[in-house]
């Protein structure tokens, strides 16, 4: 069996009953690491001392007869905007180099009480702005499935390492597609929960309304026994929903008889044959195990766009502005102190980065507040709205994941509006708190993966998974 | 970078397309205001550790360059 196709799944059984190792288990994928990830660059940095330790000491607790987690043995890695007590954590940019957090994210926590084993901190775009994983100022990381090509971002890191074999699935986040579409990208199942589901503690924020941490994994039942570990309320995040952790894994076998899948009538241009072509195989798939497919309307759903990049922006520029060389990272010095913020930043922040803080200060400053950030705002109540509408006749709706396979390295690096454009199925799901995930459904130009984009409303993780499950079964 | 700001900010007129005056702006989509927990005390990270990561410390403070006093 290759690395990469172990399942979260059978390892955690697999090493809690004693008939597999977790060192095992991390010595296949230290091996795939070493022999691809100087071509891949997934990591920002691979923790081998740690993990062989938490390895040998999960060995030492099966021996022992202890209980051992829901996760023992899983290798995952982690993107670099989620803290790790101790553990460097950089976001790929410049700002933090150096710094390690004195705590951890309650994802990471939650994972390590249930026995995962962290292989390391995987690279993204600088602070989660991008969708291709090119903007990390520690260079891009390559799709393992074709090094010509981007891995999709701005989870890229977490995607690729999970593609190529270097860990058994990993985590990443979702502010307007970041875990979907490098999902879709490299042939992997990404979640992108409700907003509220997973708590954001110990996540770099980036847009604080938009933002939640999600798995990347290889099979659908993978992805909910992940959810099911690192979802439910968090007092340390106020944002975090009342509700326990979904119980998910007994919606896989249930099937999508009865259930109503939505096609976006008015879904945006732009898509390419080979993604739409698989796109119709997905909604025949669950017309042929018993759901109803009907049409509904999301005629906001192109402005998403323009409401995302102001939306998103704007929070980044006011949650950026810790980044000042006093607490942490990177400080430049100078006469005074407001010298030193200006010599700090110029000098920490990279090109994408620095255009979103723009971005964002213009579209919250008084004179261009109602024209922008305000308008932006009322978008936003619109695609909810139509979003409301269109659950009222289904219980999930199938668009494209990207609307394109994996794309080349520079193709979209020229033009941001065109790198942008890559979010515009995955955005309005962000803007409107709801939950939707990518699964691989056939492949499309040069035999690249496809991904289908599930949407369902707030909450609707069971329904999601059902159907998940079922175009896996499909495929 | 400036003209592509503006081409950002051109394309960002597209919503002008759309009658938004009847529309309440959604700031962030969960119904949960002002969460709040007990006012009990509870362990916080420790200070050593959150100071031995910042660029300069001094005295269980962070130390910065002069903030007044600097004519130009």
């Amino acid at each position: 069996m290759s690395p990469s196709r172990r399942t979260v799944v059978d390892v955690a059984s697999a090493v809690a009953n004693g008939s597999l190792s977790a060192m095992a288990v991390l010595e296949e994928n230290l091996a795939a690491i070493t022999a691809r990830e100087a071509e891949i660059h997934a990591f920002n940095l691979v923790t081998v001392d740690q993990a062989r330790e938490r390895a040998t000491q999960i060995d030492a607790d099966v021996r022992a007869g202890k209980t051992v987690g829901r996760l023992a043995g899983v290798t995952i890695a982690l993107k670099d905007n989620m803290c790790t007590r101790g553990v460097e954590t950089t976001c790929s940019s410049k700002i933090l180099a150096g710094w390690k957090p004195p705590y951890d994210a309650t994802v990471v926590r939650r994972l390590a009480d249930e026995g995962a084993v962290f292989v390391g901190k995987t690279n993204l775009d600088e602070f989660a702005m991008g969708s291709s994983t090119e903007n990390s100022a520690f260079g891009p990381t390559r799709n393992p499935l074709d090094t010509s090509r981007v891995p999709g971002g701005s989870s890229g890191g977490s995607a690729a390492a999970v593609a190529a074999g270097f860990a058994t699935a990993s985590l990443g986040s979702d502010t307007g597609g970041s875990i979907r579409q490098p999902a879709a990208l490299c042939g992997l199942v990404g979640v992108k929960p409700t907003y509220g589901m997973v708590s954001r503690q110990g996540l770099v924020a980036f847009g604080s309304s938009l933002d939640q941490i999600g798995p990347f994994t290889t099979t659908v039942a993978d992805a909910a026994l992940l959810m099911e570990v690192i979802a439910g309320h968090d007092p340390l995040d106020s944002t975090s929903l009342p509700q326990p952790a979904p119980s998910l894994a007994g919606e896989l076998g249930k099937g999508v008889q009865g259930m109503r899948i939505g096609r976006i009538t008015d879904m945006p241009a732009g898509s390419s044959p080979d993604v739409l072509a698989q796109l119709e195989a997905a909604f025949d798939a669950l017309r042929n195990a018993g759901a109803t497919v009907v049409d509904v309307q999301m005629p906001s759903m192109l402005y998403g766009l323009t409401a995302y990049y102001l939306v998103a922006p704007a929070e980044a520029s006011s949650n950026l502005a810790r980044f000042d060389g006093v607490r942490f990272g990177l400080r430049v010095d100078a006469k005074d102190v407001n010298s030193m913020y200006g010599a700090t930043r110029a000098a920490g922040f990279g090109d994408e980065v620095k255009r979103r803080i723009m971005l964002g200060t213009y579209a919250l400053s008084a004179g261009y507040y109602d024209a922008y950030y305000g308008k932006a705002l009322k978008v936003r109540r619109l695609i909810a709205d139509d979003f409301a509408t269109a659950y009222a006749k289904c219980d999930a709706i199938l668009t494209p994941t990207s609307p394109t396979v994996a794309f080349k390295f520079g193709d979209k690096t020229s033009n941001p509006l065109a790198m942008y454009l890559c979010d515009v199925f995955t955005i309005p799901t962000n803007l409107a708190g709801h939950a939707a995930m990518s699964v691989p459904f056939g492949t499309g130009e040069a035999g690249l993966p496809v991904g289908v984009q599930i949407l369902a409303p707030a909450l609707g993780e069971a329904p999601m998974f059902r159907v998940a499950a079922e175009l896996e079964r499909a495929r | 970078m400036t003209q592509q700001l503006a081409g950002m900010l051109e394309h960002f007129r597209d919503v002008d397309a759309l009658d938004l005056s009847n529309v309440e702006p959604l700031n962030q989509p969960i119904p949960l205001t002002n969460v709040l927990r007990d006012d009990v005390v509870a362990p916080s990270l420790d200070r050593d550790e959150v100071l031995a990561s910042a660029p300069a410390a001094q005295d269980g403070r962070f130390r910065v360059p002069p903030i007044v006093g600097l004519e130009e």
